[in-house]
């Protein structure tokens, strides 16, 4: 056998293997967090460095191997369209070695007292519920800041009741609309817009006049059962609505309503899972409680420009905002091991680069042993450098256990968190206009 | 662990003339891209807790070692070693993603071993000696274990040997 052409052979097998340009720095970081871990060992076994160690060494084989670009098989949204789908950018095991090395030190709802109160248009505490509340017809706002719905089940009068930017909130009147047969939305942007799905139309109403306009929808029909999403677009001047029929798990092409001008159009992306860029650019997330992986698709144009396979596993709770960057609530698929093996560790805030789709930012935000990562709610950017969410604490008060919803302003470049307001009734299900705080 | 920011530099500086390199080794050690990734960053972790005392020295040799014997260890740990299907494609006629498979696949009918030293040799152009140090073997087991694989590979993997045939062939 020719040993020289064995080394030429060898050579040309892996001339296109490189390694990760950030080895380096997660090997440092890595090493640092056993050099600390060996420094605690007697004081706790249960650091984040043996997280570190635990993960590398006892993780399972579960990663989707790095694979060449293959064309996608067009979806039923766009059959016109063929993308190539990116390599995945490492394996779950590298991804999970990059989402550790930007980890920060997991959210703790024990600390949210001694947290400092960043003042907004919130008030220190939420109480939408007050029965003497005035109607929004007989004491009109600016701006909305916040929206409360009820939690009563069955057919009943949507309760709701809306913030103003005077920290004061109102009931909002919404005749013949009722709990599972209309399905509210969000507020706009600018805070004076809500909206409401009917059956087979879209109200939007505005909060400042108490008038309401609605939309018809060619081809829309909700039916019992139907998971219905709408989003509006960073410029508020359209919302998209998004359908997942009951029995059919794909969803359904969205539709887009202008508000201004009424035009609608169908869109392919998924206003459930979607983040809307004020650049145009639409990022929908296909994720999922089965998926050990998830597919980023980018739109622009209503067109598919780009899809890239991501090894983080699970997420979900849609409803992420671009800005410079994507946030997302994630679970890492390899979770089933280390710290975040413990089921009050899974979920967090992960912030992505849009472009690359490398991990910025992890921010672990436990939950009670039941909880899971739809638990985690996310409202959006504060400004470009910091992202607001909310978590549950469950309070014993002695006859039940009720909610008790915190909110918190996260920066994520500096790890530092801000406490913005509470909700300790668990009667209302929030929502926070980010934009007008 | 020297934690300043100089350490740094110096090792991020090491890693970066070294990562492709080791990562190929690895790669040609395993066989799996994701062991292979695991296998380097291991041995990265190891050589940063001692680069203090390491990066006056030889922290390539020391990293070779770590990622040879860590290879060979847990080769021996698996109870089952997976047997990669036969690729069919012909040698002669295949491109250079076909015959990157025939190599990798002509390389999983070796032991960890003689895999370890033919890459050490065909690969890194180690010598004898540096293999044995690195290996921790002697000499003469060196020598054995690149005859072994060799003949193996030569009796195994007919499809290499026509291809490192064909292309050794004057023109």
């Amino acid at each position: 056998m020719n040993e020289k052409t064995l080394s030429a052979l060898l050579e040309q097998t892996v001339h296109d293997v490189t390694a990760e340009p950030t080895v380096a720095a997660v090997a440092w970081e890595r090493a640092r967090q056993q050099s600390r871990r060996a420094q605690i060992a007697t004081v706790s076994a249960a650091g984040l460095a043996a997280l570190v160690a635990t993960l590398l060494v006892a993780m399972p084989d579960t990663e989707q191997r790095s694979t060449p670009p293959v064309t996608s098989p067009t979806s039923p949204t766009t059959q016109q369209t063929s993308v190539s789908i990116s390599p995945q950018p490492t394996t779950a095991r590298g991804y999970l070695r990059q989402l550790i090395a930007v980890m920060q030190e997991p959210w703790n709802n024990a600390a949210f007292e001694t947290l400092p109160l960043l003042e907004t248009a919130l008030p220190a505490t939420l109480s939408p519920g007050d029965p003497d509340a005035p109607s929004l017809s007989e004491d009109p706002v600016t701006a909305v800041v916040a929206v409360a719905t009820s939690w009563k089940l069955g057919y009943t009068d949507l309760d709701v009741r809306v913030l103003g930017d005077d920290q004061r909130w109102r009931r909002l009147d919404l005749p013949g609309v009722s709990t599972g047969r209309s399905v509210l939305g969000p507020i706009s942007p600018d805070g004076t817009k809500l909206v409401l799905t009917r059956p087979d139309a879209l109200d939007v109403v505005d909060l400042t006049t108490g008038l309401s306009r609605r939309f018809d929808i060619p081809g829309f029909s909700l039916r019992a059962g139907d998971d219905i999403a709408s989003q509006w677009t960073p410029d508020g001047r359209q919302v998209v609505v998004s359908l997942k029929r009951l029995v059919q798990w794909n969803p359904s092409p969205g539709w887009l309503v202008d508000v201004s001008t009424g035009e609608t159009g169908k869109v392919p992306y998924d206003a459930a899972v979607s983040a809307f860029s004020p650049d145009g650019r639409v990022v929908q997330i296909d994720g999922g409680r089965e998926c050990a992986f998830c597919e980023l698709k980018t739109y622009r144009d209503d067109e598919l420009v780009d899809q890239v396979r991501l090894n983080t596993g699970l997420l979900v709770n849609a409803a992420p905002v671009i800005d410079e960057a994507l946030v997302v609530v994630s679970r890492p698929v390899a979770s089933d091991v280390g710290v975040l093996s413990h089921p009050k560790n899974k979920p967090g805030l992960l912030v992505l680069d849009p472009d690359t789709h490398e991990p910025r930012a992890f921010l672990p935000v436990p939950g009670p042993g039941w909880h899971n990562a739809e638990d985690v709610d996310l409202h959006g950017w504060l400004d470009e450098d910091t992202v607001v969410f909310s978590t549950t604490e469950y309070v014993d008060r002695g006859d039940r256990f009720v909610g008790h919803e915190l909110f918190v302003a996260w920066n994520y470049r500096t790890g530092s968190l801000s406490r913005l307001s509470e909700d300790p009734y668990d009667d209302f299900d929030v929502s926070l206009v980010v934009q007008r705080l | 662990m020297d934690l300043s920011e100089e350490a740094l530099d110096s090792f991020s500086g090491w890693v970066g003339q070294r990562r492709d390199a080791l990562l190929r080794t690895a790669f040609l050690l395993t066989g799996d891209r994701g062991r292979a990734e695991d296998l380097l960053q291991d041995a990265l972790v190891k050589v940063a807790r001692r680069w203090g005392r390491l990066r006056d020295g030889n922290p390539d040799g020391y990293v070779r070692q770590i990622i040879y014997h860590s290879q060979v260890s847990w080769w021996r740990s698996k109870r089952e070693i997976p047997v990669a299907e036969p690729y069919d494609v012909d040698a002669r006629t295949s491109d250079s993603s076909d015959r990157g498979l025939i190599v990798q696949q002509a390389l999983a009918r070796l032991t960890a071993k003689q895999r370890a030293v033919i890459v050490l040799r065909y690969l890194d152009d180690a010598t004898e000696r540096e293999a044995a140090r690195v290996l921790g073997v002697s000499v003469g087991t060196v020598k054995s274990q690149t005859a072994a694989a060799l003949r193996r590979l030569r009796e195994e993997a007919p499809e290499l040997g026509e291809l490192i045939g064909r292309e050794g062939d004057p023109v």
